[in-house]
């Protein structure tokens, strides 16, 4: 389900996004993108809100870039039990916010699917199992951008990660295994709760600074 | 993108690198936790020796050059740390799979996009271990 294509372009930006991330921490308080991280996950989660009862959006609108870098792709369903073909749009504002998201990846130190999957969605016109499928390819690649970077300042406690590590890979390996035979309907809903947990969290970090 | 699942084939070596390089960061990630509690059993007799390991200010391997040294004295902190650098380490050689991927494919603009994505990334552990 993962496109190959869209996750490579779109790792441009978050890898530029995550370096200037990594230049700029310790220049910028961290408290202040805290609360505007929350704020932007506010608002995807109420536009996937409104989005929640669309099965596969069909993005018509014309698309110079994506034609040209051949973004345009399909996938098997297997909920629905065939193949959908599906056209991506607004390349350029998805390079943007994949700018944007990689700078948080790298001064917040969050994987920043959580911004991923909704400017896939939202602004280019994925199916929400292709971007989360894509977002899941690229986590990885954005936060080993930043991850090297914490690794060398001593940052990294083995004794949390390990936890940590041994507990999302093996939750990974159950969701992925689910994402395909789930509706997109209920992928949609599940990720709106998510936003609104996590704009809640960040918006108290930043609070409490 | 029509997927070449031919074995052998760079579309099956991608996702034959994400699985092994997931599995393997997994078994040495455990393998340290297991090392770390046989070789200091009051960790888990002392809830107090316990909080320790998580403390601020805690000293970790932040060096290639330490985890090396740890290895080889079979420290547990070391083993899970290289576990944890294999976990880095995947995504990155899954990048580089696939510009194989879009060379077998004859995708020369592709091929181009992805060897940018790696350059960046070597470039992001370049900065990260100078600043």
């Amino acid at each position: 389900m993962t496109n190959l294509r869209v996750a490579m372009v779109l790792e441009l930006a978050t890898t530029t996004g995550a370096l200037s991330g990594a230049y700029l921490a310790g220049r910028l308080g961290g408290r202040w993108l805290y609360v505007l991280f929350g704020v932007v996950m506010a608002y995807s989660s109420l536009m996937m809100f409104r989005k929640r009862n669309t099965e596969i959006a069909g993005a018509s609108r014309p698309a110079p870039w994506a034609d040209r870098l051949r973004l345009h792709a399909s996938y098997f369903d297997e909920q629905l039990g065939s193949e959908v073909s599906y056209r991506v749009s607004s390349t350029r504002i998805g390079l943007a916010l994949m700018y944007v998201a990689g700078m948080i990846s790298g001064l917040l130190g969050i994987g920043s699917g959580a911004l991923k999957v909704p400017a896939m969605d939202l602004a280019m016109g994925l199916p929400i199992k292709v971007s989360t499928a894509t977002s899941n390819f690229m986590i990885g690649v954005t936060a080993a951008a930043s991850a090297g970077v914490y690794f060398a300042r001593g940052d990294i406690d083995p004794f949390v990660a390990a936890p940590v590590a041994i507990g999302v890979l093996l939750g990974a390996a159950m969701g992925s295994r689910s994402l395909s035979r789930l509706k997109s309907s209920t992928i949609r809903r599940l990720f709106v709760v998510l936003l609104i947990w996590l704009s809640v969290q960040m918006l108290l970090r930043g609070w409490r600074g | 993108m029509t997927a070449d699942v031919r074995p052998g084939s760079p579309a099956v070596l991608l996702s034959n690198v994400l699985r092994g390089g997931v599995l393997a960061s997994l078994g040495v990630i455990l393998a340290g936790t297991l090392v770390t509690f046989i070789r200091h059993p009051e960790y888990v007799s002392s809830p107090q020796e316990l909080a320790r390991l998580t403390q601020p200010g805690a000293a970790f391997p932040n060096t290639l050059r330490d985890v090396v040294a740890g290895l080889a004295e079979l420290r547990g902190s070391a083993i899970v740390m290289l576990g944890l650098l294999i976990l880095i380490a995947t995504p990155v050689a899954r990048v580089a799979v696939s510009i194989l991927v879009f060379l077998e494919e004859r995708d020369r603009t592709y091929a181009a996009i992805t060897s940018i994505v790696l350059l960046l990334l070597i470039l992001s552990f370049v900065v990260g271990t100078l600043a």
